[in-house]
């Protein structure tokens, strides 16, 4: 009784501070979840307010001054109308042409036997090495109707007024875009080829089903769930990508979506309008969700068809005969078209002194002038400061803040953990330039009333990186945290181990491929990601390399495009082979 | 019905080639169920895939009915499809995008002429019927539980009404109370429907309650094929005395040959042993003898020219205790019914009939 007694004080202190971490601890799912409501909430309601806001520039935003003019502009006034008959003829053709170009190279990687597969499975991916706006403008450079390499060689031997293809076109467009979208759609149709059970198809044969009937009704029909999820995500990549169609469409008033919203407020010649840039990107981002919704629902039916046994397949590869080498041809002709066309193509601009379709005197004048002059321009330095601080802040903070999210959706009980699970699903459906057009507005309120200089801050591009990337390392960290089964925590914690020596000891080591994978993949987004930088750079202070390049090309410098895009893709190269070396590419996929 | 000869696999892996498949040679007559039991990667599993046509050996010929479905030596191979065959798969392979009615249909529905559909329909009844299954036809597969699926790819397997059914494990993935009811029930429906069956399996109890005859097989090879009785009485070898249920092994010698009445006499580490059955064994040469635990009884001690030992252990199996004797050197265990209990530390006799005897060549 005594000994109660005196102990009684010392127990009542550990208790409470007991309780005081166990508050800590359950506010903190709270907490995280509150910053991703802010992140995502406060750009979009911006973006909503401005696109009411009559006013001539954001920052002089008045309630008293608000209305649907805008909304009327853009409807009668710019022909929206036109501009969504576009945006759907490019996403369908780019995505039917893309998915179907990735199908046939995995299908011949996976279940073929096509020599040198390992070499095209490990070439594939790495088209996401190449940015966007320099495979563009490499494709500009041999397709454009009057210089373009291919073009003029055509019209030099033929005698031909007429050019070969016209790139400045929507088949231009969608030809373009659909290359781009391969490697991502490979990457996730592989899994999707490799997790079905053979035997499904075997019990086919034994039934009497012919090799060509099996295809149709078993393996395609099996697919189809999968593959069509898998377009629709490509759809929604397609339809967010500015680059592309921003080289190509743009300077021949071929406007999508994300052209138009950003041609309203930077058109030389004409006044920004922002409230109508606004409006448009509304008409845009609603439509980005509600193809992002039926992405989501499709996702979750899907499930029910899963052939995933868990169990190590070795399926049997179906004999190509006397196609082999054809097969082999083609995989090869799309590597040479997706990753080493452009770098030559670059690379053989940046050693001219001026640009001229190649010929030997054009080789004999090489000249490394261009590279000199690029570095002599403290523009360049700083501008290669900015990207790399931007990219290794932005991936890092996105690890950490995914790693956070997946852990609370995935591993805690936690109320709001399907709030969670949509928030950080959202950013997916919002394209880059709605997102950087929602973030100058908010940036431009909050510098009116603090007085800060948040736009055209470095940070101001970090944040929004943040927020666009975060859709993409959340679901991949889910994934490889649901692989981790809890019994492995679980062990560790009946060894006695504290949480945060779980985490150091059994989870970080089982994710660390995971970690390092979403890294480098966010650092590879930030730097060929251009469309939400161009809005939101204001000068010297952060100016990025893809914005540079952007405006190099607008200004007709191409040799500078060339010596500062093959720095970019060689920079690029060397960040997809990391991501390889972590065997990142097939999680990822399957993540998707 | 099933004939091979001479089969041959290697697979080219990526520790070098691999011989699974040694030379196998099976007969199967029209109507039996033949089964080849083995640990895994022992190659039965590959045997079957060869025969199903959806493996390609490396050498040998089958033939299934009259064809001649392989036969290296000719360039023959008959693809899948075209052979005569249903096969029930360890996974089921139930597709997942049908219903259970076209699941069942679909074999029917390759068959060329076309089949009218009312008979298709009629067929598919028949064939859920069988299984037990009627009245699901219209759920869509996934639904099923893995009882129902395993009896859905049975129908599957035998709506085509192939000469030859093939079975990979097709009970593996089942509780164990439902296998031992599903043993019984597959083996009467495909006798009800007179088709020959190869069963591929690694466990012990399916070979030896479903099947006319037994293979086991070994390392790509078979060691021993024959009756279930046969076998479990008589393994040729200590590998076969394992891996059909439990035995007692002791390394002896033959002290006396045959004599007139049919018994031997054996010096073993359990002590003086008879023997009988058809063993040859000349006197001198050495031998393991195998004997099952069911087959050891335990007697009073002091009766003449038994053995004696201590009880070591004696564990409770419900139906019945196993008890270790320490017999001379070496352990021995013997099955008695729980009614015959002994304690440990307990002296006992140990008797063993001359025919439950197994000479093993050592």
């Amino acid at each position: 009784m005594a000994n109660t007694m005196t102990n009684a004080p010392g127990e009542a202190a550990g208790t409470e501070a007991k309780a005081r971490k166990n508050i800590v601890a359950r506010m903190f799912p709270w907490l995280v979840l509150l910053m991703l409501a802010a992140l995502v909430v406060a750009p979009i309601f911006s973006l909503v307010a401005g696109s009411f806001s009559l006013s001539r520039l954001p920052n002089e935003f008045a309630l008293d001054n608000l209305g649907f003019d805008n909304f009327y502009a853009v409807w009668i006034e710019q022909r929206i109308d036109r501009v969504i008959w576009n945006t759907t003829i490019y996403v369908i053709g780019a995505t039917v042409f893309g998915v179907t170009t990735a199908g046939v190279l995995a299908w011949l990687v996976e279940r073929s036997d096509m020599p040198g597969k390992t070499w095209i499975y490990a070439g594939v991916p790495l088209g996401i090495a190449v940015p966007g706006i320099l495979h563009a403008i490499a494709w500009v450079l041999l397709l454009s109707p009057r210089s373009g390499f291919v073009n003029r060689a055509w019209m030099d031997v033929t005698g031909s007024n007429a050019p070969l293809f016209d790139i400045y076109t929507m088949g231009g467009l969608i030809f373009a875009e659909g290359l781009r979208l391969v490697p991502v759609a490979f990457l996730m149709l592989v899994p999707l080829m490799r997790s079905m059970d053979p035997a499904m198809e075997e019990a086919a044969a034994a039934s009497g089903a012919s090799p060509s009937r099996v295809v149709r009704r078993i393996t395609l029909a099996l697919l189809m769930p999968g593959v069509l999820a898998i377009s629709i995500f490509q759809a929604i990549t397609a339809m967010e990508n500015f680059e592309v169609p921003g080289v190509l469409g743009m300077p021949v008033n071929l406007h999508v979506f994300s052209t138009r919203v950003y041609n309203l407020i930077d058109n030389i010649g004409s006044i920004p309008a922002f409230g109508q840039a606004n409006a448009a990107a509304i008409f845009y981002l609603v439509i980005a969700l509600i193809i992002s919704f039926f992405y989501l629902r499709l996702v979750r039916s899907s499930e029910r068809y899963s052939t995933i046994t868990g169990k190590g397949f070795t399926p049997r590869k179906v004999p190509l005969g006397r196609w082999r080498k054809p097969a082999l041809a083609l995989a090869l002709l799309f590597l040479f078209m997706t990753i080493v066309l452009p770098f030559l193509v670059l690379l053989y601009v940046s050693l001219l002194n001026y640009l001229r379709p190649p010929s030997l005197e054009a080789f004999k004048s090489f000249t490394l002038q261009n590279y000199e002059n690029v570095f002599a321009q403290p523009r360049v330095a700083r501008t290669l400061f900015n990207t790399i601080y931007v990219t290794l802040l932005t991936a890092t903070t996105v690890t950490v803040v995914s790693f956070l999210i997946s852990y609370i959706i995935v591993r805690t009980r936690f109320a709001g953990r399907y709030v969670l699970d949509m928030l950080s699903f959202l950013p997916h459906a919002i394209p880059g330039i709605v997102l950087g057009l929602a973030l100058f507005w908010l940036f431009m309120q909050i510098d009116e009333w603090t007085g800060l200089r948040t736009f055209g801050s470095i940070y101001a591009l970090v944040l929004g990186f943040t927020i666009l990337f975060l859709s993409y390392a959340v679901r991949a960290m889910s994934v490889a945290m649901i692989q981790v089964h809890p019994d492995l925590e679980d062990a560790a914690k009946l060894s006695g181990a504290a949480p945060w020596r779980i985490a150091l000891r059994v989870f970080g080591p089982l994710l660390m491929p995971t970690l390092v994978g979403i890294w480098i993949y966010v650092a590879m987004l930030s730097v060929r990601f251009i469309s939400l930088p161009l809005i939101l750079s204001q000068g010297g202070n952060n100016e990025v390399l893809g914005v540079m390049i952007w405006s190099l090309w607008d200004n007709g410098n191409i040799s500078s495009v060339g010596a500062i895009g093959i720095m970019l893709m060689s920079f690029m190269f060397a960040l997809a082979l990391g991501l390889r070396a972590f065997g990142f590419g097939s999680q990822r996929g399957s993540a998707l | 019905m099933i004939r091979i000869e001479d089969l041959h696999v290697r697979f080219d892996s990526d520790k070098g080639t691999v011989h699974a498949v040694k030379g196998v040679n099976l007969d199967v007559a029209a109507g039996e169920f033949y089964t080849l039991l083995g640990p895994s990667g022992c190659g039965k599993t590959t045997t079957l895939r060869c025969l199903a046509g959806l493996e390609r050996p490396t050498g040998g010929r089958i033939t299934s009915g009259n064809t001649v479905v392989h036969d290296s030596d000719r360039g023959v191979s008959v693809p899948t499809y075209k052979r005569d065959i249903g096969m029930v798969f360890q996974s089921y392979a139930i597709w997942p995008h049908l219903t259970v009615f076209e699941n069942v249909a679909f074999p029917l529905r390759e068959v060329r002429p076309k089949i009218a559909e009312e008979e298709i329909s009629n067929r598919v009844s028949k064939a859920l019927e069988l299984v037990q299954l009627g009245g699901y036809e219209s759920r869509p597969a996934p639904f099923l539980s893995g009882g129902q699926q395993q009896r859905l790819a049975l129908a599957r397997a035998i709506v085509r009404e192939a000469s030859v059914v093939l079975f990979d494990e097709p009970l593996s993935n089942l509780d164990a109370k439902l296998r031992a009811e599903t043993r019984l029930e597959l083996r009467n429906l495909v006798k009800r429907l007179g088709m020959t069956a190869l069963y591929v399996t690694h466990d012990q109890t399916e070979a030896l309650t479903m099947a006319d005859r037994v293979a086991i097989m070994r390392e790509g090879q078979i060691v021993q094929e024959a009756s279930p009785t046969e076998i479990y009485n008589r393994p040729n070898s200590r590998f076969v005395a394992s891996f059909i249920g439990q035995c007692n092994f002791a390394d002896g010698k033959v002290r006396d040959k045959m004599n007139g009445s049919g018994v031997g006499q054996l010096e073993t580490e359990w002590g003086a042993l008879q023997f009988s059955g058809d063993s040859d064994a000349d006197v001198g040469t050495s031998v393991i003898a195998a004997v099952r635990p069911e087959n050891v009884r335990l007697v009073a001690t002091g009766a003449d020219g038994t053995a004696e030992g201590e009880v070591v252990e004696t564990v409770f199996l419900g139906e019945c205790i196993e008890c270790r004797v320490r017999v001379g050197d070496a352990d021995l265990v013997a099955r008695v019914h729980p009614r015959d209990a002994v304690d440990v530390g307990q002296r006992t006799g140990v008797e063993i009939r001359p025919e439950d005897v197994a000479l093993l060549s050592s």
